[in-house]
């Protein structure tokens, strides 16, 4: 991947492959961004799209300064952009009841087919004890503390469940990804 | 900020849960900006708490150690359905090639090697006809060779009783067979009262030569006899008849000379072993 500093220079002298290399760099970390303040997969897309505009605008126009911190000029933008979607929502959405955010989003935008057969298949190499932890910790927010109390287990024991479950998360999710990726 | 301060500090998960201040929350922004490492552990807690949110949420996580709504129960580590799979799988694939092989025993390897062995069979049974026959053709030729000496015999005996016929009786006569190292000497028996013996040579026709000369030597190469003048008869033979006193007991050299216009030609040689009793 090309330097920050020399896809700038790039861009400048009007390289197309440049523009293209940029957002190769940035553009999930953009839509990511997004699409967690957003929770819409729609207005993500939007938020990407008009981040970049803006960003090469800037560059072709010589408007930033340093181009050795390139990623934390994208970032900006972005947050510029989202905040001008939230703005634009809460204009012409008033909030109600069924738009505040609720402790669990049934609608996640992150939780895809292959993410919930993974979750399946962790838990059931999860003893009772621990699918409980996970369920008190993430999904009832619970304190540690009072998981402790409730379980029985110290915060190391915790740390560890935490840990075990997420690697397995993890390899099964990449596992079962690479199989859909090889069909 | 640095990984080990990421790890430490939880502040993946903490992000993700939105638990950061606004300062360490723009700040770590900048850094998963700019890593790629952050950033995918990032992507995959995202994944997991939006996973285990919605599986406590349709009850495919226990909310309590002690419920057992959920259907989901820890299988003793040897008899998990991880360990339960492969092994009906490994199963399944020793069983489906153990009946691949029992049919392809079947169907093709024994019929082959019945072919084999019938092959083999007739093979052998080829070679020991042709032995018979070989051996069948050995003996022909034997009884054949044995009925040509027969027939060569019975020819002789003729012979011999054509000349007795034509000689006078009683008289001595030896038919001579030409002198090889293989062949016995020819014997000639005379009685003590004998006057004459005939001497019977096969000559070729007389073509080349007008007519034969006999000469007979002793063993140590002395003169005998010399007849001349000698013809074939009808039989193809010179016969001549010589006086039994001229000879004692002993062996003497017989040569036969065709005389032809200018010379003389040795065209047989003979040895007779005389005995008179």
């Amino acid at each position: 991947m090309p330097l920050d500093l020399q896809l700038v220079e790039e861009i400048r002298r009007g390289d197309g492959s440049a523009e293209a290399a940029l957002f190769e760099k940035y553009a999930r970390r953009v839509y990511y961004l997004a699409l967690s303040e957003l929770r819409s997969r729609e207005d993500a897309e939007d938020v990407r799209t008009e981040t970049f505009l803006r960003v090469l605008q800037a560059i072709r126009q010589d408007r930033l300064r340093s181009p050795e911190a390139l990623a934390s000029f994208v970032l900006g933008i972005a947050n510029n952009v989202i905040r001008e979607f939230v703005r634009q929502r809460t204009r012409t959405e008033p909030l109600t009841a069924d738009t505040i955010e609720s402790a669990v989003d049934p609608n996640s935008p992150f939780l895809d087919p292959i993410a919930q057969r993974t979750i399946e298949q962790v838990t059931r190499r999860l003893k009772p004890r621990e699918q409980a932890f996970l369920t008190m910790y993430f999904y009832e927010e619970l304190s540690k503390e009072e998981i402790a109390s409730r379980l029985g287990i110290d915060e190391d024991r915790v740390r560890l469940i935490k840990s075990r479950a997420l690697k397995s998360f993890r390899d099964i999710y990449e596992r079962l990804t690479k199989k859909v990726d090889t069909k | 900020m640095t990984h080990d301060e990421v790890e430490q500090q939880e502040l993946v998960e903490r992000y993700v849960r939105k638990r950061l201040s606004p300062e360490d929350r723009g700040a770590f922004q900048e850094h998963f900006f700019a890593c790629d490492s952050c950033f995918d552990q990032i992507q995959t807690m995202e994944r997991f708490i939006a996973s285990v949110q919605h599986a406590a949420e349709t009850g495919i996580l226990v909310a309590r150690p002690e419920d057992t709504r959920v259907t989901t129960r820890e299988p003793a580590r040897w008899l998990g359905s991880a360990w339960i799979r492969p092994l009906f799988a490994v199963t399944a694939a020793v069983a489906v090639v153990l009946l691949f092989w029992a049919g392809w025993l079947a169907l093709y390897r024994l019929p082959h090697l019945r072919a084999e062995m019938a092959s083999e069979r007739t093979a052998r049974e080829e070679i020991d006809k042709q032995r018979e026959q070989e051996m069948n053709r050995a003996l022909e030729q034997l009884e054949s060779e044995k009925a040509e000496r027969v027939r060569i015999e019975v020819e002789l005996n003729k012979r011999q009783q054509v000349v007795a016929s034509l000689v006078q009786p009683n008289v001595p006569l030896v038919m001579l067979e030409g002198t090889r190292d293989s062949q016995p000497t020819n014997v000639l028996d005379l009685p003590g009262s004998t006057g004459n013996f005939v001497l019977w040579l096969e000559a070729e026709p007389e073509g080349r030569f007008r007519n034969f000369r006999l000469q007979i030597f002793t063993a140590d190469k002395k003169l005998v006899q010399t007849v001349a003048g000698l013809r074939r008869n009808a039989y193809g033979a010179v016969a001549v008849s010589l006086p039994a006193g001229a000879f004692q007991t002993g062996k003497y050299l017989v040569g036969l000379y065709g005389v032809g216009a200018r010379d003389s030609e040795l065209v047989g040689e003979y040895t007779v072993q005389i005995r008179k009793r």
